[in-house]
């Protein structure tokens, strides 16, 4: 025989585990849950980052006193640099006439006397000087011209004139050269 | 009041897209985007961190390097004074004048002419010898190769009278002065 609950409804036992009601709140509580998860989930993420880059800016400031470091000694070693640089320029640079002179008295011939010399540091001279007449003049210019040391060979003047020679008088010619000096390389 | 399934339906659907987009809008996109701001921040620190040892691993070989230049530096400082040491000069070309065998007749310092952007200053100096031509020479080499830098610029050569290997001397010469650090 059937078992008939013939209770009106409001004085019915009420049903503990509706199922539907159960998977609701189990659908609730798992919202609640995956959005707390999610939410210290981001959180921890942000505060293991935000740790991180704090270490990192640890480490570049300690980082950043010896860059500055390396940077002001950079530019100190560059003004350094440059003092020497400019120190050997002028040791490089000098004229060195000393060579100048030793080149030309090579270039000086037995019938040439030199009256007087200008040497420049531009490398420039000019000088008088006698000889005993023209063809030697044009010989000793030929002799420049043909030196490597010499260039620019520039006749200013001749003139003729006359010396006391043990008693005689001799005949000779005064003149006036320019020119250039190339000076030899010295390694 | 009692309401229709579909309506309850409807309510739980709208209840769902405003919980998610809640969510999304305060919870998820804030975050996130600072995630994403850090991670660009750490890639910005972590490129600087490497230049950062690249330039701090120059620091040993620099100094070595800057050390070197220093004693090079304090080495061409004797030849380029900080001072026009006019006695130290005088000193080292009587010395020179003696060696060689070589009068002199007037030693002229002058004051010194800084130019600006040079970090040395000439000092010209006129000096009118007697020698013979090939003392002149030597003598010339010995004052070019002093401790202190003498460059000769020009020199004039005459007879002197009636001996016949002498010859009068006008040299103009500089000699050069370190500008002191800070000064203009």
């Amino acid at each position: 025989m059937a078992n008939i609950n013939l209770l009106p409804i409001e004085y019915r036992e009420k049903e503990i585990f509706n199922i539907r009601r159960v998977l609701i709140i189990l659908f609730v509580v798992l919202l609640a849950f995956g959005t707390a998860y999610l939410y210290y989930y981001l959180e921890l993420q942000i505060d293991y980052k935000e740790q991180q880059l704090k270490i990192m800016k640890t480490e570049l400031a300690a980082l950043e006193k010896v860059i500055k470091e390396v940077k002001d000694l950079e530019k100190d070693k560059k003004m350094v640099e440059e003092r020497i640089q400019v120190i050997e320029g002028l040791i490089n640079n000098q004229a060195h006439l000393s060579r100048i002179l030793g080149e030309y008295s090579a270039s000086l011939m037995d019938e040439v006397w030199i009256d007087n010399l200008t040497l420049s540091a531009n490398q420039t001279f000019n000088f008088s000087a006698h000889t005993f007449n023209n063809y030697l003049i044009a010989k000793y210019m030929v002799t420049l011209m043909d030196d490597p040391t010499f260039d620019n060979i520039e006749l200013g003047s001749v003139r003729k004139s006359k010396i006391k020679e043990e008693e005689t008088e001799v005949e000779i010619v005064s003149f006036r050269l320019s020119g250039l000096f190339i000076p030899k390389r010295v390694e | 009041m009692k309401l229709s399934k579909g309506m309850i339906w409807f309510i739980v659907f709208i209840a769902l897209v405003v919980f998610a987009y809640v969510n999304y809008t305060y919870v998820y996109q804030p975050r996130m985007l600072k995630i994403e701001q850090l991670d660009r921040d750490i890639e910005i620190t972590a490129n600087k961190i490497i230049e950062g040892k690249r330039i701090a691993a120059r620091l040993g070989p620099l100094k070595e390097e800057y050390a070197a230049l220093l004693k090079k530096l304090a080495f061409l400082e004797v030849m380029l004074p900080k001072e026009k040491e006019i006695p130290d000069l005088l000193v080292m070309i009587q010395d020179t004048l003696t060696e060689f065998n070589v009068d002199f007749t007037t030693f002229t310092p002058q004051n010194i002419s800084w130019q600006k952007d040079r970090i040395y200053g000439n000092m010209p100096i006129t000096m009118s010898l007697t020698a013979s031509y090939f003392d002149l020479i030597a003598y010339l080499d010995r004052i070019e190769n002093l401790p202190r830098i003498i460059d000769v610029k020009s020199l004039r050569l005459s007879k002197a009278g009636k001996e016949v290997d002498k010859l009068n001397i006008s040299i103009n010469m500089y000699s050069y002065v370190l500008r002191k650090e800070g000064s203009k």
